[in-house]
């Protein structure tokens, strides 16, 4: 009985447990975003994102709250399935920390789905925990808030459901949150990504 | 000649396909199979956390026997993808990545249908990707 156990040859299946330098994943994000995405029209994308957004807070009766968990399990609804397209798009491997596993939400899985690169920044001094700032929001272009949803709602509420359920398929269950938003007033956008725990991958039963 | 074809999720064995008997009769999630799959996932299991083990980073990806070989595709959403072949193919691996192209596209897209296979509390028998047109699909990238 032989074994065979190649090392990954092309660009798209680079290994990124051994990147040190984060230029790799910055390439497999632009490349895939170059030749593996059907682009759509940017405008189209937003206003149809403000229009799902104002018909929930119909919907909820300007119950802010609502709104803002219902965007949240639309996300995640969306990112337990997005994460099968972005691996399929990439092969990028498990990271083996979470700082890896930043820099691919930054510079591959936004720059795939949304051709942003947020910063990372404001890292824990344990390392489970960091911030996302956004410079640009596509979601959030042409928007203002009336007064009354400027306190409560949480406008672009859905990449964080995306982040939670994507993050969770690969094992890391995480809590995802917006700390702040330009559009409430905030000098900046930011998203807080914190590491609760590396599930454990589960065995099937065995034989009896 | 393509013996069979696997695929496992984080859960369970969530297709299995026969070709060995004649193909228009071919054997898709059968029951007699069940204790195959889990001795299949037990051996892929045990030899891919060695090969990282001894290498890190390293993944396992074809395995050869005496009479058969198999080729494996797997993901970070932990979907192993397992083809059965005969000795005559040596790197299956584009073939693997189309049938995850397919599962993609017939499978995940399927908003109707769930995307977790795990078995439900009155569900005894786990469940299984049903969909014809995935068959279909994976026919055509195999059997050519």
């Amino acid at each position: 009985m032989s074994t065979t156990a190649g090392t990954p040859n092309t660009a798209s299946t680079a290994n990124v447990s051994s990147l040190a330098s984060s230029k790799t994943i910055k390439q497999i994000g632009e490349t895939a975003w170059k030749n593996r995405t059907v682009k759509i029209n940017a405008e189209l994308f937003t206003l149809t994102y403000g229009s799902i957004v104002s018909q929930l807070c119909q919907d909820y009766q300007r119950d802010f709250k609502k709104v803002n968990d219902q965007l949240f399990s639309m996300g995640y609804n969306i990112g337990i399935r997005l994460i099968e397209d972005f691996l399929a798009r990439t092969a990028i491997p498990r990271c083996d920390n979470f700082v890896t596993t930043s820099e691919v939400i930054s510079k591959c899985a936004f720059k795939i789905f949304l051709n942003i690169t947020p910063a990372v920044t404001n890292w824990s001094t344990t390392k489970n925990s960091f911030s996302l700032i956004f410079n640009e929001n596509p979601l959030s272009d042409f928007v203002e808030l009336p007064m009354d949803a400027s306190k409560e709602l949480w406008y672009s509420n859905i990449l964080c459901g995306v982040l939670k359920g994507a993050l969770e398929m690969v094992q890391l269950d995480c809590d995802v949150y917006f700390v702040c938003d330009v559009l409430r007033g905030n000098p900046q956008t930011e998203l807080k990504v914190k590491l609760n725990k590396i599930l454990k991958d589960e065995m099937p039963a065995g034989e009896d | 000649m393509i013996y069979s074809l696997w695929i496992f999720d984080r859960h369970n064995c969530i297709f299995d396909k026969e070709y060995t008997v004649n193909q228009s009769t071919s054997i898709v999630n059968s029951k007699e199979q069940q204790s195959r799959g889990k001795l299949i996932y037990g051996m892929i299991h045990s030899l891919k956390s060695m090969s990282t083990k001894i290498a890190p980073g390293n993944m396992l990806r074809t395995l050869t026997t005496g009479k058969y070989r198999i080729h494996a595709l797997f993901t970070a959403s932990n979907l192993w993808i397992v083809i059965f072949s005969d000795l005559t193919h040596h790197e299956l691996h584009e073939t693997l990545d189309r049938i995850y192209e397919l599962y993609l596209k017939y499978v995940v897209h399927n908003m109707l249908k769930p995307i977790d296979f795990k078995e439900s509390a009155g569900l005894k028998e786990s469940k299984k990707i049903t969909s014809p047109s995935f068959i279909r699909a994976v026919d055509h990238v195999l059997c050519l």
